[in-house]
């Protein structure tokens, strides 16, 4: 049984799960799959989306419930696809299960997209994108829509992998350049094999950054925005040499995919409990109560509202990214808001405690 | 990023250190649900109840609380909480069983103030509040039992104001299910007939035994096992698509006269 739109939230965003229909495998590398998925005509509309947004994918294995976030790439001649990029290596077994188990046909249960990585609404910007690993996928959307809807703007890539056999969607990067002809700059680097070129060898450190983009006439000024999509490491190393650049936050666009390398933030100590929370999800507001052991405010909002958006629980995805519209919450460590959205109330629930006895929270918002 | 919920479920379970609700901790626990045993006074019985439950390799916390007194649901809950805590599991609650109750047998010329408001403080206050603060504990799919009694459903007038303090818990079981339905809870009342418990101090006189077995068309009391079998199927998975409903366990008393 597919939902109809009506089961999608009458306010804010979409949220619930839609089983979307495997219309593609095609394996990109040894080690990772491009799992297309067709969108039924009536859900079209809830699965809308704009370049860098990512949908969140369901599997249950073995009686534990697997969630996990997925850019949506687009395959370059059927758009209102979903695409997305899957790596083996995932820690739960989601990918070896893409690789191995899934045939088209298959259902999967996916969430509607969401995200605020996006492209800077900049007419005639210079587009600069470091991408490492599956990182791609996100980044080679944001280039063909920026490319494709504003013929004054440049887009540069500089794209790691591990090694050549690694380097994934490449022919369509390639079609991508021979379409946009002057506008689009591809730069691979592979960090395990030796190329004649040292520059494009070895892994990205800051002085090895600013000697790639500097060729692709990347400089912090007016009109170049930054998108760093990519593990932990390529993003931080690249995150800092554009601050100490100068490069101001709002030219600077991050999104990390993997937990992988983050250093573990200290977890919150268990709670005593006793603050009172209401919540607004798909336009229904419950409430819900912190209870000693709850360590964040989705743990409690869980109970009552098993519906509540999360995917990775430690602060990357941001689909638990909610606005509070009464009290005060405090956050951990997390990757996924932007200091925009931080100072205007946004906070995740899988990293915030409130501050307050009582705290609203709108998920809709 | 993968997440996961131990498979096993958490109940409170109120009075459940002795007679029904002893039946029904036991039952629960049985079937790898880790079981709250709420009690108002007697640690050594609450005590062996668990120690019981652990022997069969189940889980289980005993959570003192005088019931029928300001604050009793909080201390119900604030004992549970911490239980939950000092084993190390999740917070939260998947079945609540709301068994604890007092008996009033007196003729309505005899019920004197005090009596009736005790009989509706433990009877009818403590479950209402109870599950006022269950609400925010409760997990979605979570299960609600009232243990109510024949007599709020058949005229028994040497019980009456205990009658009427089931049969109020009766109409909370109706508002809340229909309340709790969009999140998949289902309450509903079990209502036991002569059961052989303590409760019944009267059993003791074997002429009035033979005269309330005689009651069942089974021509038996009921024991602690029967009532937690039923409250069993209510708090699993089978009975999913039953709310709202006043399940009689009495053995068929009255059937037909």
């Amino acid at each position: 049984m597919t939902p109809t739109p009506r089961a999608l939230s009458p306010a804010g965003r979409p949220t619930g799960w839609f089983p979307l229909p495997v219309s593609g495998l095609d394996r990109l590398a040894e080690d990772a799959v491009a799992v297309t998925l067709a969108v039924p005509e009536p859900l079209a509309g809830a699965f809308a989306h704009q370049a860098g947004q990512h949908v969140v994918v369901r599997h249950r294995q073995g009686g534990t419930e697997i969630r996990r976030s997925y850019s949506v790439c687009p395959p370059p001649f059927a758009r209102d696809r979903l695409r997305l990029v899957v790596r083996r290596a995932s820690p739960d077994g989601f990918g070896a299960y893409a690789l191995g188990g899934l045939a088209v046909g298959d259902r999967l249960d996916v969430s509607p997209p969401a995200g605020s990585f996006r492209l800077e609404a900049a007419p005639g910007a210079h587009h600069v994108l470091v991408a490492g690993g599956t990182g791609i996928a996100p980044l080679l959307a944001m280039a063909a829509a920026a490319l494709g809807d504003d013929p004054g703007c440049r887009v540069s890539l500089l794209y790691a992998s591990r090694d050549a056999a690694g380097v994934l969607l490449a022919e369509e990067l390639a079609d991508l350049k021979d379409a946009h002809l002057g506008r689009l700059a591809v730069l691979h680097v592979l960090s395990r094999e030796r190329r004649e070129a040292d520059l494009l060898s070895g892994r990205i450190d800051r002085d090895r950054l600013w000697r790639l983009l500097a060729p692709l006439g990347a400089d912090v000024g007016g009109t170049t925005v930054f998108y760093l999509c990519g593990p932990w490491g390529l993003v931080e190393v690249a995150r800092e040499a554009l601050a100490q650049a100068g490069a101001s936050p709002r030219q600077v666009r991050v999104e990390l995919f993997s937990a992988e390398g983050v250093p573990p933030a200290p977890e919150p100590p268990p709670h005593r409990g006793g603050v009172r929370i209401s919540a607004r999800i798909g336009g229904r507001t419950s409430a819900a109560q912190m209870l000693p052991g709850d360590r964040v405010l989705l743990d409690a909002l869980l109970r009552t509202r098993p519906d509540t958006p999360y995917s990775c629980r430690v602060g990357l995805c941001g689909s638990c990214r909610a606005r509070v519209v009464d009290g005060a919450a405090a956050m951990g460590s997390q990757f996924a808001l932007d200091a925009a959205e931080v100072a205007a109330g946004f906070t995740l629930a899988c990293r915030a405690r409130a501050t307050t006895g009582r705290i609203g929270l709108d998920f809709d918002a | 990023m993968a997440t996961s919920r131990p498979d096993g479920r958490t109940a409170l379970v109120t009075g459940g250190s002795r007679g029904i609700g002893k039946a029904v901790s036991l039952r629960l626990a049985r079937e790898g649900v880790l079981v709250a045993v709420h009690y108002g006074h007697d640690d050594e019985a609450a005590q062996a109840t668990v120690k019981e439950i652990e022997a069969g390799g189940g889980r289980a916390l005993a959570v003192r609380a005088e019931l029928g007194v300001p604050g009793d649901a909080d201390a119900v809950w604030d004992g549970f909480d911490r239980g939950l805590v000092a084993l190390g599991a999740e917070p939260g609650v998947d079945i609540v069983v709301n068994n604890a109750g007092i008996t009033l047998p007196r003729h309505l010329a005899d019920v004197t103030e005090e009596d009736y408001d005790r009989v509706f403080a433990v009877n009818t206050r403590a479950p209402f509040f109870v599950l006022q603060r269950a609400l925010p504990r409760l997990r979605d799919g979570g299960r609600i039992v009232n243990i109510s009694s024949a007599a709020s459903r058949v005229a028994y007038p040497p019980l009456v104001a205990y009658a009427m303090s089931k049969g109020a818990l009766d109409t909370l079981t109706l508002a809340l299910a229909a309340q709790l339905g969009p999140r998949g809870i289902t309450v509903n009342t079990v209502a036991p007939g002569f059961t052989d418990t303590g409760i019944n101090p009267t059993l003791a006189d074997p002429q009035i035994r033979r005269a309330l077995a005689a009651a069942s068309v089974f021509d038996r009391l009921g024991t602690p096992a029967d009532i937690a079998d039923a409250v069993a199927f209510l708090a699993g998975g089978d009975g999913r698509w039953i709310t709202g409903h006043w399940l009689d366990a009495t053995g068929g008393v009255r059937l037909g006269h």
